[in-house]
């Protein structure tokens, strides 16, 4: 078991590199010149060179490589133009708002989705299968941002229940903020027992959240109903049967656990388009996150910003993999025996 | 002694694209307390839609089973829901499949299936049932029975496989055994070691025994009485010895010589007669378009009944039954002794 | 001992000649698709979609609103008789828009699709049928650029050219192909580790000839029903890059920056944002339902069993 799992963080590691090439020729390949972007427009030719030097331009393609890579791992992702701080505290700032929306937005999606996708497959072509289908493959078929902005439209513009937008209401963020420990608003909140803060902050979480898993589990319960479909026409499910078992311990204890390795394949592959959902969501809804945060960046073309994000986005898609292959090797004996 | 299971008309047959397909057409079926019965045909005949029939687990949509009368102990199975048939299924009739590896979930444990199987008919612990499940583990002669227990199914050999599908089907402590085809996917060698176990547990535990299989020969060593199945229909029946020493269906025959020997020689007119192949259409048997013995007798549109021709031998064949009447004559001046004989000698004359 | 039969007993199997047995298969699969009326109702809305998007230049009410041409008496107005889904900031009429908007998405959607299962198939049938190092490379190549978040890299490479329908598709179909790829690849795999394919390998048939008349055959079903699922998701994703910006440009009428565009009257115009999204939905909708269908044909396994 060790064994495989350190296989599988090397080959992460191999692929993390292959990333990083990737992003070092993409931002060498922009047709933006680093120098002008840092020096200006005005810049003389020996300020020019000066920057050159200074940002290292001189050196041989291979060595910046080198030099990026190493940055990477030291931290050193270059400032924000448009913020001046280092863009690796401005991502530490708005990750943990990142992280709750996808966090929360995972849990509810599996909570929710796996169950109807396991209820469809069990009385499959019955009224269950068809009620939770329709509804399925609506809500995956509908753009998420357009869910939000509906989502948004009733209850907050037409019901004014819920927020429209933000991740705190500005009499609490100026009265009453959250003291920073963790930098996660749920947790700090509770630590420090800001419970106003605490119940402003879920409220202004819950548009976001729906709309996100509203999506998520759609996938969640269409992979499941399939594979557990799948999975039941086995012969070892009749044989299970023809030993009398009770036919809730065939589906659920057999089925089920048979099936789960693609719905947790696929659990990642989704985590990781929710990365790409945050984007859209938190500019929706103005939530003060790293989606909000490369929004502007991709609108002011502030490349070390994206450049930074992106990496974020996939070092995180890559060990939302690695994890989801480790989880898969602990529930199947073929996987992780060979 | 009483019947322990009892199949009169039993008809089996499956919605399809392409219509209503009739699959089973089993006039008469019933084994006896302790008995062996074994089921011979070829693949496709419907072997495993009759064990799966047997227990209710075909879905009835699109499938479709009828029957005059299907008993176990006296008790009638089909009218039968599928709660009560729960009870059933393994506490008084289990089954042996016949692919180990597709018969075992490949997510859990040898040790877990078996005392999963174990506990649901017995109170116990888990440690208890473990404890149990190496009982049964030797039964079947399953070496180093405390190290496998841990195994997964991918780990273990096609007969050691084969041997844990055995010990669950004893293990739910039923007194009728189905084994279908259980040796079909394993090597010759271990196929007799296999079978040499079920034989010898079915002696030592008493359990009736209906035994599928497509292969005469092994059935005649495991089994006392024998049912020659052809494209879902029963055509021949009998003890062991009348088969072996009387078939009387062309089948049955073809099966029997389907081992080449070096002494038999085919003439021309027997090869021809074995390529030429009949139009379907004119006979309901099975075996008419290559039967060597067809004729006018074989020509309708209503399948041939059971006939016995004696209390314990019985076949559907016009051909056999009518050279059997005019072996009857034959009898008296041939000599002959055995029912083939006569029907060998009746035709000697003329074909 | 009668022979009850609840439904019309099958002809006796006859054999069928080759053309007869793809016939009839065929026409298994078409009942397969069609079983339910939901899918039947997919199917047709599609065909009609196709159809709106062929014709819609000409059957467009309002012509000019796509342009962009304004009109300032009509701006912002709900639906009615003579604006179906009422009008935009500055006159146009948003029916005409979602109209030809169809024609937009459902091309970009096509050819992005098209593209990344073209190359995707092909660099999958190099790498299943050269083995050993070139298939590795290929494979990692793939792990590496599925491990982006798909629209991470499109925005990424979208920013950095500048947004447009044009970049966008480019973007999508970079970060597309793997799928195709990796799909391509593993059928191919499977398939010519069959018997037959060795067979004909021993016999001694060339490379091209496999790949042409045993392995294309074999994954043209997963394709075909992947690159239905892909569309509809390269609809949302486009839509979803317009909104952002990154995509189609104003005044395009595409649905996704008719939307963003339709933010800032959220409240008070609220068909503004309502029928675009109902376009993209539908429309999606429709080729998820598709491709469920093309996958219970394809996939006899998800049919369930007896």
């Amino acid at each position: 078991m060790a064994r495989f799992i350190i296989r599988r963080i090397g080959l992460s590691i191999l692929v993390l590199m292959g990333v990083l090439v990737i992003m070092f020729a993409v931002m060498r390949a922009a047709p933006v010149d680093p120098v002008t972007q840092y020096a200006g427009i005005r810049a003389t030719e020996e300020q020019r060179a000066e920057v050159r030097t200074l940002l290292g331009l001189d050196k041989p393609v291979v060595v910046q490589m080198g030099v990026y890579i190493k940055n990477f791992f030291t931290g050193d992702w270059g400032a924000s133009l448009m913020t001046k701080r280092p863009v690796i505290d401005d991502i530490a700032d708005t990750l943990p708002y990142t992280l709750d929306l996808i966090i929360l937005s995972v849990i509810l999606t599996l909570l929710i989705g796996i169950p109807l996708g396991v209820i469809s497959a069990v009385r499959k072509d019955r009224w269950p299968d068809h009620a939770s289908r329709v509804l399925a493959v609506g809500l995956i078929s509908i753009p998420a941002f357009w869910l939000a902005l509906a989502l948004q439209y009733v209850f907050s513009g037409k019901l004014g229940v819920l927020p429209l937008s933000g991740a705190h209401a500005t009499e609490i963020a100026l009265g009453d903020p959250i003291t920073k420990i963790t930098g996660f608003p749920l947790i700090d909140s509770l630590i420090t027992g800001n419970l106003s803060a605490f119940g402003d902050y879920v409220a202004h979480l819950v548009l976001p959240v729906a709309s996100m898993t509203g999506i998520g589990l759609a996938g969640a319960q269409r992979i499941t109903r399939s594979t557990m479909v799948e999975t039941l026409t086995e012969e070892y499910i009749v044989a299970k049967r023809s030993y009398g078992l009770p036919e809730r311990r065939v589906q659920y204890r057999h089925g089920l656990k048979n099936s789960i390795g693609p719905v947790i394949t696929s659990t990642a592959v989704f985590a990781a388009s929710m990365i790409v959902t945050t984007f859209l969501i938190e500019s929706i809804f103005s939530w003060p996150g790293m989606g909000s945060y490369v929004a502007t960046g991709v609108a002011q073309l502030d490349y070390p910003v994206i450049m930074g994000v992106t990496l974020v986005s996939a070092v995180g898609f890559l060990v939302l993999n690695t994890l989801a292959d480790i989880l898969l090797a602990v529930i199947d004996p073929r996987v992780r025996l060979g | 002694m009483a019947d322990h299971l009892r199949i009169r008309d039993l008809k089996v047959g499956f919605q399809t694209f392409d219509g209503f397909v009739e699959i089973l057409d089993i006039g008469d079926i019933h084994i006896e307390k302790g008995e062996a019965y074994g089921l011979v045909g070829e693949s496709g005949a419907g072997k495993t839609v009759l064990a799966l029939a047997i227990l209710g687990l075909l879905r009835q949509p699109p499938a479709e089973v009828k029957a005059e009368e299907l008993s176990l102990d006296g008790e009638p199975l089909l009218e039968k829901s599928q709660k009560e048939l729960r009870e059933i299924r393994g506490r008084r009739i289990s089954m042996i499949l016949q692919d180990p590896m597709s018969a075992l979930d490949p997510a859990f444990d040898v040790g877990y299936q078996l005392s999963e199987v174990i506990r649901l008919r017995n109170k116990m612990d888990r440690k208890e049932a473990r404890e149990k499940a190496l009982e049964f583990m030797r039964m079947v002669e399953l070496p180093d029975p405390e190290m496998m227990l841990d195994k997964y199914p991918h780990q273990l050999s096609g007969g050691q496989r084969q041997r844990i599908v055995i010990a669950l089907a004893l293990a739910c402590g039923s007194q009728f055994l189905i084994a279908d085809e259980p040796t079909r996917n394993l090597d010759v060698t271990v196929q007799a070691s296999v079978l040499k176990t079920i034989h010898r547990l079915r002696e030592e535990l008493g359990v009736s025994l209906l035994f599928i299989a497509n292969n005469l020969s092994l059935v005649s060593v495991m089994c006392n009485r024998v049912g020659i199945l052809l494209k879902g229909r029963i055509v021949e029946t009998g003890r062991v010895r009348d088969i072996l020493d009387d078939p009387l269906h062309p089948y049955t025959l073809d099966l029997l010589r389907a081992v080449p020997s070096k002494e038999e020689q085919l003439d021309e007119d027997e090869i021809k007669r074995d390529v030429e192949i009949a139009d379907p259409s004119r006979s309901r048997c099975a075996l008419y378009p290559r039967c060597k013995f067809r004729g006018p007798a074989c020509e309708g549109d209503t399948a041939f009944e059971l006939v016995s021709v004696s209390p314990t031998h019985s076949v559907a064949c016009p051909y056999a039954l009518q050279s059997l009447a005019a072996a009857s004559g034959a009898l008296a001046t041939a000599g002959a002794t055995t029912a083939s004989d006569a029907v060998a000698a009746a035709t000697d004359g003329g074909d | 001992m009668s022979d009850t039969q609840v439904a019309t007993p099958a002809a006796a199997p006859a054999v069928l000649t080759a053309r007869q047995a793809r016939w009839r298969q065929l026409r298994l699969q078409w009942h397969v698709l069609t079983r339910n009326t939901l899918q039947k109702i997919s199917l047709g809305f599609i065909i009609l979609l196709i159809l709106l998007a062929i014709i819609a230049p000409y059957i467009v009410p309002y012509p000019e609103s796509i342009a962009g041409v304004p009109s300032a008496e009509e701006v912002l107005q709900g639906p009615s008789r003579s604006h179906l889904f009422g009008t935009d900031e500055f006159g146009r009429d948003i029916f005409s828009r979602v109209l030809y908007g169809a024609r937009i998405s459902l091309m970009a959607g096509v050819v992005c699709t098209l593209l990344s299962a073209v190359i995707g198939s092909v660099l999958g049938v190099i790498a299943a049928g050269m083995r050993g190092v070139v298939d590795e490379i290929i494979m990692r190549i793939c792990d590496v650029f599925l491990s982006f978040p798909m629209i991470v890299l499109a925005i990424v490479i979208a920013a950095f050219w500048g947004g447009s329908l044009q970049n966008a598709i480019i973007a999508l179909t970079v970060v597309g192909w793997p799928f195709f790829a990796r799909l391509i690849r593993g059928t191919a795999v499977s398939v010519r580790e069959r018997p037959y394919v060795r067979a004909a390998q021993a016999l001694g048939a060339s490379r091209l000839s496999m790949i042409f008349r045993h392995i294309l055959p074999s994954s043209i079903g997963p394709v075909v029903t992947m690159a239905t699922l892909q569309l509809g998701g390269t609809i949302l994703q486009l839509s979803a890059m317009s909104f952002l910006g990154v995509g189609a440009q104003p005044p395009t009428p595409e649905w996704g920056l008719m939307i963003n565009e339709s933010r800032t009257y959220f409240l008070s115009a609220w068909w503004y944002m309502t029928f675009p999204g109902i376009a993209i939905s539908v429309t999606v909708l429709a080729f998820n339902l598709l491709g469920d269908g093309l996958n219970e044909v394809f996939n006899p396994r998800t049919r369930g069993r007896a």
